[in-house]
């Protein structure tokens, strides 16, 4: 079968749509690394509660989408609040490696909280992007893809700027770098630690609203969260712009592997990337390097 | 009540027993070891070897994450080696039963040597996270090498034969996997009195101002990966003779988690810990499946939700020991005896 | 004081001790017989497991209603092995240890297959389950197991036959899941379809239940097929295919093997599924006449029932029949025993359940219809006779 120019851009173009996806979980992902130095393994079942409630919403209540969408994000908003206060904030001044188990177990959790209440079976979303395919010169894109990537690439350009300019993302920079001297020039520390993980939690859920509007929803959705984590290792684990970056090629890089290679071996080019980087260069294209004190 | 283990050489001073009560107590669980099976319950004979088994497993990664510090979130994938390696080699050559267990170990052993290869450049968390992409790409060659792994289908062990003893049913293997189990357990507290041991607790502690006093990290890093891959083998090898089937499928992601959350649950760091943990995450979903039987005159859907529900209790185990007992089963188990060796003065 | 209490009390015991074997010796007059199974209640395969559970615990309940197997009661002892292989052994070793099972019904293709070798050894349990494999379709390799209806590969060769009497030289895609389920029928479906000169142009590998399939779509986009045939799914990602699909400019027939055949699922997928196509032993008419039919009717008043009920029900009534008759003909309730009489199966009437009478050729009955989806009626409509399949046509 001969592989046409046209199956590389096809291809590629949906690569992209799904990376852009990646980048924007990333996003979420890096937010909460950089205020509160937690590697969230959960990320990938956040937004997968994000599409579940969703589709409580969307589905199950069939409210309209201009009333799903935003009630969507204020209830992972305060998933995220009161995640981040009953499990992540008792442990913060413990060792590191103590949280990052707390939110493997986080996964657990959220997964059987998805299978009790929904089931374990795979469902669809209700169409609300529009339907008619996109189409650039000869190559197809599906339409949800391209909307998708229009809308994560809007919400990615918007956080980016805002964290740059606007003084919450400075404290945000600045609890990262060090709690007690931001502490000390009045930031409200623990203020920054429920922000961040409202603000992940929304992103993430946005995040997967869009997942499950392209490849539908099921509970084991998080495994998406796998590749990526592999994205913020390889972009940095604490660079917005890293992940966005680093997402975009992944998702590439997964749909050119998983059409020309065969699916199978999607999760074994993602995971041997990560290998090479994490031996190579593991602070990633754009971390920052950690020194460490005695 | 007990005022004090004075000792009178080094030797004593060392011992895995300390005081007379402790080798009292032991005895009785060995001979309870021994007298269990005359109990007669197939069920709890075959829930009896799996626990073994998960200790053998879980006192390894002990090792690994609770004495050296290094998480690992592959620690399922060695047991695969050594369940793969026990059904290829009993199936294709039909090796004595111990040989296949010994190789099992070691070819785990080796894997593990190359899964902490990385060590070197990365720490802490990344390396957990190399981890878990070696058990992915382990996963890979499981369900791809089909000559060896037998692919998707997998592969089908022979009963453990040992002197013309077929070792079919589990109250039969239990003859095997006990005094396995007991030797490693106690190998490994044993570990804990020689340099090895004491090289691998420094690392965990403060690995910088180790290597200051002369610890190489990469040796003793790659042999804790070594002695906990082989740990990981046995266990696997074993697990292949209970059920007899080795699948890709045998041993997923979520079974590091279980072994992690079994070394958090009972104490990472302490042998007894291990034991604990083992035992206790082993049991949960078979009393989970005992109360789901028992509520159905009320809720007669309730088998349904049983996976979901263990998930949950699951996951918060995990985040409920670390927030409240980050020391597990084994300080409370410290507690306890304390309170009664100090008796009556209050702790 | 304490040897008079001492020997009341002991007198005590001795007495509960008697009352209680007493009463227990009345209960014990008519052992139950158990029926082990392991069945996927959760995970990718759920939508059909909980199904298939269902059907064989109604019929159950429907015979100890109606007394039973030779007086005995049945008791249906399921647990849910999350469609994985390693669950679904300890299940059955856990089960088998604890109780005399003679029936057991497995969960999948891949644990039927890999518990074989253990089965033969222990030569004490038959077992049939949720698998049409072909390869389980073997009385030599697997002497103690049946399948309740044609195998998959059969399934596919009727499908091939339909679309070579419609159009000579179409064009075909096989989409599967990567699984033992999923690959099963495969290669003897590109055998057949080499054999009545049809083209099969792709072959597309998915992971069961994942729904993100826009990549395979892309595939084969541009081909656009004549037919394109589903296996090895329960539910998704089939109604996601058809969307996209449709949604790309495809105009492909769909179809698909036995799971796929169902009315909820065609539901589920609305109008791209219109004018779907399936294989399928049972029969789905709501006014079929039976003693069975009626059973199921009854208990499920309001409910509709998914294809995989109807296999659950299936299996339970052929386990109830085997052992009816190994118990009638003073027989041991060991695997020869009762596979013989299960193979001595001919022209056995399933009450409807299956709309002709069946017997059992090699490990399975291979009789079957072609199913047409409307979706403007929200039902299966029989697009064929009954056919009892052949190696060829």
């Amino acid at each position: 079968m001969a592989i046409e120019f046209i199956d590389i851009v096809e291809t590629s173009l949906a690569g992209l749509g799904t990376g852009s996806l990646m980048a924007l979980t990333g996003v979420a992902f890096v937010i909460i690394y950089k205020a509160t130095k937690v590697i969230n393994l959960a990320i990938g079942e956040m937004l997968m509660i994000g599409a579940f409630v969703f589709y409580g919403f969307s589905a199950g209540l069939a409210l309209p989408i201009w009333a799903s969408v935003p009630a969507t994000l204020v209830v992972a908003a305060l998933i995220g609040g009161v995640i981040e206060r009953t499990m992540i904030r008792p442990l913060l001044k413990d060792n590191p490696v103590s949280v990052f188990m707390v939110t493997i177990g986080l996964t657990s959790v959220l997964i059987g909280v998805v299978e009790l209440v929904w089931s374990a079976e795979p469902r669809r979303l209700p169409e609300f992007l529009p339907q008619q395919p996109v189409l650039i010169g000869d190559a197809f894109i599906p339409s949800k893809t391209a909307y998708s990537f229009l809308i994560a690439s809007a919400v990615m350009a918007v956080l980016i700027t805002v964290f740059a300019f606007w003084r919450g993302g400075i404290a945000l920079r600045a609890t990262a770098t060090d709690r007690a001297a931001a502490s000390s020039v009045g930031i409200d520390v623990p203020g920054v630690f429920s922000f961040s993980w409202m603000l992940a939690a929304t992103v993430a859920a946005l995040a997967g609203i869009l997942v499950g509007s392209v490849g539908g929803i099921s509970s084991a959705m998080g495994l998406f969260g796998l590749s990526v984590f592999v994205v913020v290792i390889v972009g940095g684990l604490d660079s917005i712009l890293g992940a966005l970056i680093a997402g975009l090629f992944i998702g590439w890089l997964e749909a050119m592997v998983g059409r020309f290679l065969g699916g199978e071996f999607k999760l074994l080019a993602t995971f041997s990337i990560l290998l090479i980087v994490l031996v190579v260069r593991p602070y990633g294209l754009f971390g920052t390097h950690e020194i460490e004190r005695l | 009540m007990r005022v004090a283990t004075a000792k009178e050489s080094y030797a004593a001073d060392q011992g895995l027993f300390k005081t007379d009560t402790q080798k009292v107590w032991f005895g009785l669980l060995l001979a309870a070891l021994v007298l269990f099976p005359l109990h007669g319950s197939n069920y709890w004979m075959f829930l009896a070897v799996l626990v073994m088994i998960n200790v053998i497993s879980t006192t390894g990664l002990n090792i690994l994450t609770g004495y050296t510090g290094q998480v690992s979130l592959g620690h399922a994938a060695f047991m695969a080696v050594g369940a793969y390696t026990v059904a290829f080699f009993d199936g294709r050559f039909d090796t004595p039963v111990l040989l296949n267990l010994i190789l099992a170990g070691a070819v785990a052993a080796f894997i593990g040597y190359l899964v902490g290869l990385p060590s070197l450049r990365i720490k802490g968390l990344y390396l957990a996270i190399a981890t878990l992409a070696a058990s992915v790409i382990l996963g890979f060659i499981f369900l791809n090498w089909t000559p060896v792994t037998g692919g998707l289908r997998g592969l089908n062990v022979p009963t453990a034969t040992i002197m013309g003893i077929e070792l079919a049913t589990p109250d039969r293997l239990y003859w095997l996997v006990m005094p396995i189990t007991v030797i490693m357990v106690l190998a490994a507290k044993n570990l804990f009195r020689t340099r090895v041991g004491r090289a691998f607790i420094a690392i965990r502690d403060r690995d910088i101002s180790a290597e200051i006093i002369g610890i190489s990290l990469l040796k003793y890093k790659l042999t804790s990966f070594a002695i906990s891959s082989f740990y990981a083998g046995v266990a696997g090898g074993l697990w292949a003779y209970l059920f007899r089937v080795v699948t890709p499928e045998s041993f997923p992601a979520l079974a590091s988690i279980f072994f992690l959350a079994a070394v958090i649950v009972g104490g990472a760091g302490t042998i007894i810990g291990g034991i604990f943990g083992a035992v206790f995450m082993t049991l949960i979903p078979e009393f989970l499946k005992l109360s789901a039987t028992a509520l159905v005159p009320w809720f007669p859907d309730a088998s349904i939700y049983l996976a979901p529900v263990r998930a949950i209790i699951f996951g918060l185990l995990i985040i409920g020991f670390l927030i409240f007992e980050p020391m597990g089963l084994a300080e409370m188990w410290r507690r306890t005896r304390r309170y009664f060796a100090l008796w009556p003065f209050r702790t | 004081m304490t040897r008079l209490s001492r020997r009341a009390f002991s007198q005590l015991g001795l007495g509960a001790a008697l009352v209680s074997t007493a009463s227990g010796r009345a209960f014990a007059q008519a052992p139950e017989l158990v029926i082990g199974a392991a069945n996927p209640m959760s995970g990718v395969f759920a939508f059909a497991g909980v199904e298939g559970f269902e059907g064989g615990r109604d019929h159950f309940e429907f015979v100890n209603r109606n007394g039973g197997v030779a007086g005995r009661r049945i008791r249906y002892v399921n647990e849910d092995s999350g469609y994985r292989v390693d669950n679904a052994v300890a299940i059955f070793t856990r089960i088998t240890s604890q109780h005399q099972t003679p029936v057991f019904f497995g969960d999948s293709t891949g644990f039927q297959k890999a518990i074989n070798p253990e089965l033969n050894r222990r030569g004490s349990t038959v077992m049939a389950g949720a698998s049409f494999a072909s390869e389980i379709d073997n009385p030599q390799a697997f002497p103690n197991q049946w399948i309740p209806g044609p195998n998959y590969s059969d399934q596919i060769r009727v499908l091939l036959r339909y679309i070579a009497s419609q159009k000579k030289g179409a064009s075909v895609v096989f989409v599967h899941s990567d699984t033992e389920f999923g690959r099963d029928p495969i290669a003897a479906g590109e055998a057949e379809a080499k054999r009545l000169e049809l083209n099969v142009v792709e072959k597309i590998v998915t992971q069961p239940g994942s729904v993100d399939v826009s990549g395979d779509v892309l595939k084969i986009r541009r081909r656009n097929p004549d037919y394109v045939i589903f296996h090895g799914y329960v539910l998704q990602p089939i109604p996601e295919f058809m969307a996209q699909a449709r949604q790309a400019g495809m105009t492909s027939r769909f179809m698909g093997t036995f799971y796929s055949t169902d009315t909820v699922l065609m539901n589920r997928a609305g109008a791209a599924a219109d004018g779907y196509m399936g294989v399928s032993c049972y029969n789905f008419d709501a006014n079929a006449q039976g003693a069975q039919v009626e059973a199921i009717r009854a208990a499920n008043v309001g409910k509709t029932r998914t294809h995989a009920y109807y296999q659950g029900w299936m299996n339970a009534m052929l386990a109830v029949e085997v052992l009816k008759r190994t118990l009638a003909a003073n027989e041991e309730l060991n695997a020869v025993n009762m596979m013989k009489h299960a193979r001595a199966l001919k022209n056995y009437d399933t009450g409807g359940v299956v709309g002709v009478p069946i017997s059992m050729v090699g490990n399975s009955f291979p009789h079957g219809r072609v199913y047409q989806y409307s979706a403007a009626d929200k039902v299966l409509k029989p697009a064929s006779d009954w056919i009892t399949i052949s190696a060829s046509a």
